[in-house]
């Protein structure tokens, strides 16, 4: 038949490939790029893993310009992370041998993407004992360590590789024996308006006559009413402030970003850098709540993620913002334990005025702490900078409350954590152990020392 | 008028990167360079800096964890930071702290020329010892320069951590080495 009609195999070779490239060729301009993607992305990346540019600058970019792309979005945390590893440690010819077993001037060689089979806890894919590589002799610096396994390097209040803010021998012996929850609670509360106001005494408190925005599309005479009473009135910024300033993407009722970060610049930056917000960094549409790789509530999945996903800016509610926001999407069990937390009550406890202000924990209290930049106290929006290790969140918002022992060892509980803290646990953890020895061996060096030279 | 001034700011712009090199420095020479610099800062901060502020006057002390404490980074710190900076500028030249008493063990000598320096340094307190090594299919040469107390700040700290190999420093004594590396084309 085949012969007969003339079409052998060379003919079917070349129409099945001028398919398969018509199809590949479409899907790399036209369509989402889904058919190039070599492997699934880890948790951090599967937001924009289709917008290949932003870590391939250009087609099978690797090396420098792949390193330079991770640096765009992670050099600044890390650098605020006082990363104990950073590339410019490693340059060093002197490490050329150490290098040669473990590239640490390189983010791949640790973080390979599209390696599913391969990817650990917080996007690793060596294997977990990889401090082995220069740190094989660790026994003879610190005996305590004889016997450790390495991998177990990286357990839960023992190291991190990059980030050892709340972890290092010093700063556990100077915060070692502090009680359970702290007689004096640090509590910072969010000045910026105060801060304006100090600096814009003589502006104009507008009343709710005195709003600009009839002409605006979807108005209603209730928007006046809510935003008379809201921060954005008290602050002098009308209707026309946000909606029409002669930008023609702003004369809608569908504002992006863009248009609070004019003023909330810190919020939105925070938020761009962060999981919520990170889709709109690479130029792409914001994130819904279907793209998430954490249980939600499936009535929210269509929710897209931007500014007024949680603050209503008629109605600004930083309540509802720290709380009922979050709980409208998450629904894993960490979330949803939150009703009914220690946590929760002492959140309805604020909200009812029973303590004073700052001495509730709602979501936002752990996960989107109150940060001081020289007077500024403001939400920092980027959750990534304190989520994981969860160690990152000891010095930033546990011990605002509680002694470290007691956070660290609750950090490193982890049905704890799914269980939002409510429930009994151990309290104590072995680094410190580790650090009540070392501290007793410094005084006995001390005593010898000063003996000595008597 | 300005388009004149443009011309002439090129045109010497110009004549500058194309001066003909009349003479080339020795790698031993621009070793000997950089480490007077680097020696003479660090020696200026250690004196001018954290001796007279922490000890004479004692308004601030200089700690290991500064950004914690509010206080000087260690004129060691202080070094290794300016290194970190220069390797990032990759010019071929690079350069770092290393002892024989290390108080840190990644600061022990790590080549076989870095042992070899250290040994020749410390025996020979008033020579500096050159090199060249291959490291990581790289020639460079190496030069080893003494690292001396000098101020009351640098044995008191190394004397009385709890993680020294050595407590019986005195000012002037040699307690470690630079390490100074210039890559050879």
């Amino acid at each position: 038949m085949i012969k007969e009609t003339g079409f052998g195999f060379l003919q079917y070779g070349i129409f099945v490939t001028i398919i398969l490239s018509s199809l590949l060729t479409y899907n790399l301009i036209k369509g989402d790029k889904q058919l190039f993607l070599p492997g699934q992305t880890t948790h951090g990346h599967h937001q924009i893993e289709l917008e290949c540019k932003a870590c391939h600058a250009k087609s099978f970019t690797a090396g420098e310009p792949m390193q330079n792309a991770c640096m765009t979005c992670h050099g600044e945390p890390l650098e605020k992370a006082r990363d104990k590893h950073p590339k410019k440690k490693f340059t060093d010819p002197r490490n050329a041998d150490l290098l040669a077993n473990l590239d640490a001037t390189k983010c791949v060689t640790c973080h390979v993407e599209h390696s599913p089979e391969i990817t650990s806890e917080h996007g690793v894919t060596l294997p977990q004992d990889f401090c082995f590589y220069c740190h094989q002799d660790i026994a003879n610096e610190r005996p305590s360590h004889e016997g450790f396994e390495f991998d177990g390097c990286g357990s839960s209040g023992c190291h991190s590789y990059h980030d050892n803010r709340a972890l290092y021998e010093r700063f556990l012996q100077k915060n070692i024996d502090k009680p359970s929850i702290l007689s004096k609670r640090k509590r910072l509360k969010n000045n910026g308006f105060e801060l304006w106001k100090s600096k814009n005494s003589d502006a104009v408190i507008l009343g709710v006559d005195q709003h600009d925005g009839d002409s605006i599309a979807g108005f209603t005479a209730d928007h006046p009413v809510m935003w008379a009473d809201s921060v954005h009135a008290k602050s002098n910024v009308n209707c026309s402030t946000c909606h029409t300033s002669g930008d023609s993407e702003r004369l809608g009722i569908d504002l992006s970003t863009e248009v609070c970060s004019d003023c909330h610049s810190r919020q939105s930056d925070g938020f761009k850098q962060g999981l919520h917000g990170m889709r709109l960094a690479v130029g792409l549409d914001p994130m819904t709540v279907q793209q998430s790789r954490l249980k939600m509530k499936p009535e929210a999945a269509h929710r897209e993620l931007t500014c007024s996903s949680c603050h209503d800016p008629h109605q600004p509610d930083l309540k509802y913002a720290a709380v009922q926001a979050c709980q409208g999407c998450h629904e894993d069990e960490h979330s949803q334990n939150y009703v009914g937390s220690k946590h929760a009550a002492l959140f309805e406890d604020e909200n009812s005025g029973v303590i004073q202000s700052g001495e509730g924990v709602s979501c936002a209290t752990c996960h989107m702490p109150r940060t001081k930049k020289g007077k500024l106290v403001y939400a920092e929006h980027n959750q990534t900078l304190n989520l994981k290790p969860n160690s990152k969140m000891l010095r930033s918002v546990c011990m605002n409350c509680h002694g470290l022992e007691y956070s660290t060892s609750a950090l490193a509980d982890k049905s704890l954590i799914a269980k939002n803290f409510t429930g009994g646990f151990v309290d104590q953890h072995p680094s410190f152990d580790m650090v009540r020895t070392r501290m007793l061996e410094k005084q006995r060096l001390k005593k010898e020392r000063s003996s000595r030279s008597k | 008028m300005i388009k004149t001034k443009a011309s002439l700011i090129t045109l010497s712009v110009l004549a500058t990167a194309a001066l003909p090199v009349a003479a080339e420095i020795s790698p031993q020479r621009m070793a000997d360079a950089i480490f007077a610099v680097i020696e003479s800062d660090r020696a200026v901060y250690t004196k001018k800096v954290v001796n007279r502020l922490q000890n004479e006057e004692e308004v601030i002390t200089a700690d290991e964890h500064w950004e914690d404490e509010q206080s000087l980074p260690l004129p060691a710190q202080m070094l290794r930071m300016g290194a970190e900076g220069v390797a990032e500028k990759n010019l071929g030249i690079t350069y770092a702290l290393m002892s024989t008493w290390p108080i840190n063990k990644q600061n022990e000598a790590v080549t076989d020329v870095e042992k070899e320096g250290m040994e020749f340094i410390v025996a020979n307190p008033s020579k500096r010892f050159y090199s060249e090594e291959t490291l990581g299919g790289n020639k460079y040469f190496t030069a080893v320069y003494q690292d001396i107390a000098v101020s009351e700040a640098c044995v008191t700290c190394h004397n009385d951590h709890q993680d020294s190999p050595r407590t019986d420093f005195k000012i002037g004594d040699v307690m470690g080495g630079v390490v100074l590396r210039i890559k050879l084309d």
